[in-house]
């Protein structure tokens, strides 16, 4: 089972994830809160998985981040795991709620993006690090981390934004 | 009002004080609670819409606090300063620190808020809500606003509380008019009451003047005929001659029937004198009155009767209405010393005695008629119009009585110069069927002789003289002083008739006694004897025999006759 392969692999990450964290990097906690705060502003299809998951690719500190923020917490009623996809196949992409893509590997995210067309799964996209087409990017303005949308992209993974997200974003696509 | 209503009026008027007051204290106490009601409710009004104003805040505001939009935050904060209750806002993050808010009022926002509901402090009312965003817990938002302060809130109930005084002032004002007019009230009772109690101290005076003046005139016709009888007496032990023995035993004999004449008067007027009523029609006595009027009226006068046909009959002492017309004619003849007309009236008045059918009999003269001061007088005893030693002043005081005693009615009518009219009125009789008619009374007495009499009498005098008034008629007497030792000689011996005093000492009195025997024996006759009784009605009414005293031997002769005639038909 995929759940099971992503629990076994977030009990294996986590330590990993926290003791590889960069600490010169201090838009890591901003970033996990975000990524952790956007669960709240989205709805997905359907009556939603037991376990809500928060896929990072190519930055373990944000991971290490939001396993922190996120324990003991829900997300729309389901315990939150986080799961760091750098070690996982681009197929295991579909079974996440949240897919960062942090911009590490092109390929290996491109390959995910590809395995999650047409799933409900919200992508967002760390533009700085040149990672790019998310429903949601990250980017920085004036030293402040700023949301852009798509929401042609949010229809096509079958997901509700928020009004008061797209309030929110600096930049938004129709 | 009535003296009870009058001695009840201080409680009430206490009472209605107590409930003045009582109603204008309620009057205020639901006033102020309905405005401290208005007020906790328009302060809860006020709490509800500053948290509904918080939640709005907190909801615009999610999105740009949980994507650190500081910018947007201040906007949204902004926006409340247009609102003049709003005092104080601001948007505190996750962790607790502000992001952006104001304060107009130059007290700071606090640096740390805790969710708490709305709350008064002093004049402001300030609350703390979360910010969620589908459960997630993004910041809290504060408010504070500015509560009216109580002098305007008074002044706003100010209105209200006048008219809310003004009508418990009313109250008590028309409690206490009220009780005056109530007190008014009693003082005018209590002149009533005054008032009242004179005249009946009056009324009670102009009695005693009656009364003395008709024991003055009783006392001075009895020492009359007392004169009059002992005289006689005297004179009879100094004549020797039997001529004028016998003439002055004649004026004793006047003398004693005048006196019985007058008490009879004076019992008829005081309505005891023994009343022997008998149904008759009076139209069947015309000639019976024709007789005793042309006696007693002279030859100048001439009586005309206008009787009605079918007349009604009527319930009366026989012998007291002759005495009536007799005394009404006699008036009417001293009003007519150059002679004239008496007309004498009998008709049927249906309804005119308080609703029952009646008889009017009415005697008219031609004579000097009457003035208005002596018709109110015209029936109290020893009044007269007429010259000293023209007439006694208990005629009309006999028809009165007489009238009253028989249930009916007299009036008299009159103008000077224009002659008089007495109307009498007497009570159709319940009995039509047993009419007795004149000149069916026996006129020969059936022989009392052997007739075994048993006489029942307490005064022992009056007893010999009884017994000895029964031997001479040739009586067999058996004598008893009481009720109980006449009923011992009835069980012992035979009687034919009893003839027994009506009032006696003990339990049982003649008319117990004719009771009595009547149960027994129901065709022994009874006759009672009687000077004066309250119980003589009851008895006539009955069916006794009544022998009214004095009387004489002609009279006991009679009415032992009659009794014995009764008892032998029934």
């Amino acid at each position: 089972m995929a759940g099971a392969t992503v629990s076994l692999a977030l009990a294996a990450a986590l330590p990993l994830a926290s003791a590889s964290a960069d600490p010169a990097a201090p838009d890591a906690q901003v970033k996990a809160g975000y990524l952790y705060k956007l669960a709240a502003f989205v709805r997905w299809p359907g009556p939603g998985p037991e376990l809500f998951r928060i896929c990072v690719s190519g930055r373990a500190d944000i991971a290490a981040a939001l396993t922190g923020l996120a324990h003991d917490r829900l997300a729309g009623g389901h315990r939150i795991a986080v799961a760091q996809l750098d070690r996982l196949r681009a197929q295991d992409a579909a079974h996440c709620q949240i897919l960062f893509l942090g911009g590490g590997d092109g390929a290996a995210e491109g390959e995910m993006l590809d395995a999650v067309v047409g799933m409900p799964v919200l992508t967002v996209a760390d533009r700085d690090a040149g990672a790019s087409g998310g429903v949601i990017e990250f980017f920085d303005r004036d030293g402040k981390l700023r949301l852009a949308v798509d929401r042609a992209a949010a229809s096509a993974h079958r997901l509700e934004l928020s009004s008061k997200l797209v309030d929110a974003a600096v930049q938004v696509k129709p | 009002m009535s003296g009870a209503a009058a001695r009840n009026a201080p409680a009430g008027l206490l009472q209605r004080r107590w409930i003045a007051w009582l109603l204008a204290a309620l009057l205020i106490v639901l006033s102020i609670a309905l405005a401290w009601q208005r007020e906790q409710a328009q302060i809860e009004d006020q709490s509800r819409s500053v948290s509904v104003q918080a939640s709005i805040l907190g909801s615009s505001a999610a999105g740009a606090l949980a994507f650190d939009d500081a910018d947007a935050l201040t906007e949204y904060v902004n926006a409340l300063k247009l609102d003049r209750g709003i005092l104080a806002a601001g948007i505190y993050g996750d962790g607790g620190p502000l992001v952006a808010g104001f304060s107009k009022d130059g007290t700071p926002l606090p640096t740390g808020v805790a969710v708490h509901s709305p709350r008064i402090q002093g004049l402001q009312l300030s609350v703390v809500a979360p910010v969620k965003q589908d459960g997630l817990a993004l910041g809290r938002v504060y408010l504070r606003t500015a509560v009216e302060p109580l002098t305007e809130r008074l002044s706003r109930y100010a209105a209200i509380g006048v008219i809310v005084l003004m009508a418990a002032l009313l109250i008590v004002i028309l409690g206490a008019s009220n009780a005056a007019a109530a007190e008014a009230n009693r003082q005018l009772q209590e002149e009533i009451d005054a008032r009242e109690r004179a005249e009946a101290a009056l009324l009670q005076s102009q009695k005693m003047e009656a009364l003395g003046q008709l024991i003055g005139g009783v006392a001075h016709d009895f020492n009359n005929l007392l004169m009059a009888a002992s005289s006689g007496l005297e004179l009879m032990d100094r004549a020797k001659e039997p001529a004028r023995r016998e003439r002055l035993k004649e004026g004793v004999r006047d003398a004693l029937d005048h006196g019985a004449r007058l008490t009879q008067h004076l019992l008829a007027f005081a309505r005891r004198a023994p009343l022997q009523k008998e149904v008759v029609v009076i139209g069947s006595r015309i000639d019976k009155l024709t007789q005793l009027l042309d006696r007693a009226l002279r030859e100048d006068i001439s009586v005309k009767f206008d009787i009605a046909e079918d007349l009604w009959p009527i319930e009366v002492d026989l012998s007291q209405f002759d005495i009536a017309l007799l005394n009404i004619a006699v008036n009417s003849r001293d009003a007519m010393p150059n002679g004239g007309l008496v007309r004498i009236t009998a008709r049927n008045r249906p309804g005119a005695l308080e609703g029952q059918d009646a008889v009017e009999i009415g005697i008219a003269d031609q004579g000097d008629g009457i003035g208005p001061e002596a018709i109110d007088k015209a029936f109290e005893p020893f009044f007269t119009t007429k010259d000293v030693g023209q007439g006694t002043g208990l005629g009309l005081s006999q028809v009165y009585g007489f009238t009253r005693a028989a249930g009916g009615t007299v009036s008299i009518a009159g103008t000077p110069g224009k002659g008089t009219t007495v109307a009498m009125l007497f009570p159709r009789s319940r009995f039509p069927d047993a009419v007795y008619r004149a000149g069916t009374r026996p006129n020969s007495p059936a022989p009392v002789l052997g007739l075994r009499v048993l006489l029942v009498e307490d005064d022992p005098t009056l007893n010999d003289l009884v017994s000895q008034m029964l031997q001479e008629l040739g009586s067999v007497v058996v004598r008893a002083n009481s009720a109980a030792a006449a009923l011992d000689a009835l069980a012992r011996t035979k009687i034919d008739l009893v003839l027994s005093d009506m009032v006696m000492p003990g339990g049982m009195d003649g008319l117990d006694l004719a009771r009595e025997l009547r149960k027994r024996d129901g065709k022994l006759p009874v006759v009672l004897m009687t000077g004066y009784s309250a119980a003589t009605g009851l008895a006539s009414e009955e069916g006794y025999g009544l022998l009214r005293k004095p009387f004489d031997l002609d009279t006991l002769t009679v009415r032992l006759s009659e009794a014995m005639e009764a008892a032998n038909r029934g």
